[in-house]
């Protein structure tokens, strides 16, 4: 789900960078509800968020996808410790990895560390508050709506290309969309809601303490 | 389909930290962009890639590549692996892409395979979104293999990125090597107590226990980690590396990125 440069054009590489300034304002001040010894703990789990990332998964048809792991952290912390820790992975992506782009960076961010980590999150809690599907099963389903949301995100902002400006990507939105949603929704789609479902039910299992976590913050959930 | 993609990820993971990021082979040799003050380094490659994006012209972008070249040849960066680092993954992700649009786009006829109408307005916007895209690679790769984390880092801090977020990228980084460790060990242990073969599904489902059981480590690490930091006076703060002090070599490559980009702005421009 990574865009490299070259595939976004100028004018949406600075749309998202306009649009990721106030995200990342506001992302950067919940950083100041986190206790002092929490701060290394979100730089662990970034670093856990960078390595779930790189498990790249077999899936049907011979290819392979990654998950994210916005939507698991976000139900263990906060949607927005998984925003900033996914502006760091995307960062060191980028500049030590070759993975992802400069210019593309802020996309990438709004991507995979806005859009994916809210609608996974919101979807997880939408489940257990209103419908009260226990907490497995919707941290899966909210995994799973996230990570397509996130693609098809990513399809709309490369399918708009030939409309915008001729030299990047080339193929409508008739096509784009489709090839990112169909792709998540039957491959990394699937892979992201059983592992974040195993996720969840095993830290649930072994320590529930942690799910304490959010209260650990002085955010009002 | 057993759990060896877990395995072989975390392997390759774990090869590719250290021999390509933490070994810093090449950021240690004494060429031109390892001499530049990283401040200098992180704005002139935004700059220059920011460029190359918003070009459309073939033969501006091509020289912007071939400058690409001659900087890897100044810093000492061995070519052969310098290309191949950049042009291994351009034929499957963007080939994929680029090659079907030859024969999508509407214009006049350049070749036929079968019916199939191939045009030059095709192959010209091919041949421009590839170049365009390896050419970016390129400086991307440039400025990953000439760099030192920690210089990084600090050039980072030094543009007013908030303190925590510096701290949170350097822990990240140091903790990628550990955890993916960590979860290589708990792999081998599993495994050596597996009998037969996973399916696909139970192959997922083991590599979310392994990813929980993770998650746990990196907790209980991360309150370590915090008690050992405090324990040597750390006081919710950074302190970086030292200063970094401009010479007449980074006066000289800031006069020339800023020559090239106003050049290939005018150039498009149909100022020249």
């Amino acid at each position: 789900m990574h865009i490299p440069d070259g595939y976004l054009g100028p004018y949406t590489c600075a749309f998202f960078y306009l649009i990721m300034i106030p995200i990342w304002y506001r992302a950067f001040r919940w950083l100041k509800n986190l206790r002092p010894n929490q701060v290394p703990l979100l730089g662990v789990l970034t670093a856990f968020s960078f390595l779930v990332m790189m498990y790249n998964m077999p899936v049907p048809g011979g290819t392979t996808a990654h998950i994210v792991g916005g939507t698991i952290i976000a139900i263990l912390v906060s949607p927005w410790a998984a925003t900033v820790s996914l502006t760091v992975v995307l960062l060191i992506q980028a500049l030590f990895f070759g993975d992802g782009g400069i210019t593309t960076y802020a996309a990438n961010v709004f991507n995979m560390g806005v859009v994916l980590p809210f609608v996974g999150y919101y979807t997880y809690r939408f489940f257990t508050q209103k419908i009260r599907v226990n907490e497995i099963v919707s941290s899966g389903i909210g995994a799973y709506i996230g990570i397509v949301t996130a693609a098809t995100m990513a399809g709309i902002e490369l399918g708009i290309q030939p409309y915008i400006q001729p030299g990047y990507c080339p193929y409508t939105l008739s096509v784009s969309v489709p090839a990112m949603a169909i792709a998540h929704l039957i491959t990394a789609g699937p892979a992201a809601a059983v592992v974040t479902g195993a996720v969840i039910w095993y830290v649930k299992k072994s320590r529930p303490d942690l799910f304490a976590m959010r209260t650990i913050t002085k955010v009002r959930w | 389909m057993t759990m060896g993609f877990i395995e072989d990820t975390a392997r390759e993971v774990l090869e590719f930290t250290t021999e390509a990021v933490f070994s810093e082979r090449y950021a240690r040799k004494d060429g031109l962009l390892q001499k530049l003050d990283p401040r200098l380094k992180i704005v002139s490659l935004i700059l220059l890639v920011a460029t190359v994006v918003s070009l459309q012209d073939i033969r501006v972008i091509g020289a912007f590549y071939l400058l690409a070249l001659a900087l890897a040849v100044l810093s000492k960066l061995p070519t052969t692996e310098f290309t191949k680092r950049v042009w291994v993954f351009i034929p499957i992700f963007t080939g994929v892409i680029a090659i079907p649009s030859i024969f999508m786009l509407p214009g006049e006829t350049a070749f036929k395979i079968l019916d199939i109408r191939a045009t030059w307005e095709g192959i010209r916007w091919a041949t421009l979104f590839t170049l365009r895209v390896a050419t970016t690679v390129s400086y991307a790769v440039l400025f990953t293999m000439t760099s030192r984390w920690n210089e990084m880092v600090s050039a980072l801090a030094s543009f007013r990125v908030p303190d925590m977020v510096i701290t949170i990228t350097t822990l990240t980084y140091r903790y990628v090597f550990l955890l993916a460790k960590l979860l290589l060990d708990a792999m081998h242990a599993r495994r050596a107590r597996l009998v037969g073969e996973l399916g696909m599904m139970e192959s997922w489902r083991e590599a979310g226990k392994h990813i929980g059981a993770t998650f746990i480590k990196a907790n209980t690490l991360g309150e370590e980690l915090y008690y050992a930091m405090l324990s040597r006076g750390y006081v919710n703060e950074v302190q970086p590396l030292g200063e970094f002090r401009f010479d007449n070599l980074d006066y000289a490559f800031s006069a020339l990125t800023a020559l090239i980009v106003i050049l290939a702005v005018a150039f498009t421009r149909g100022l020249l």
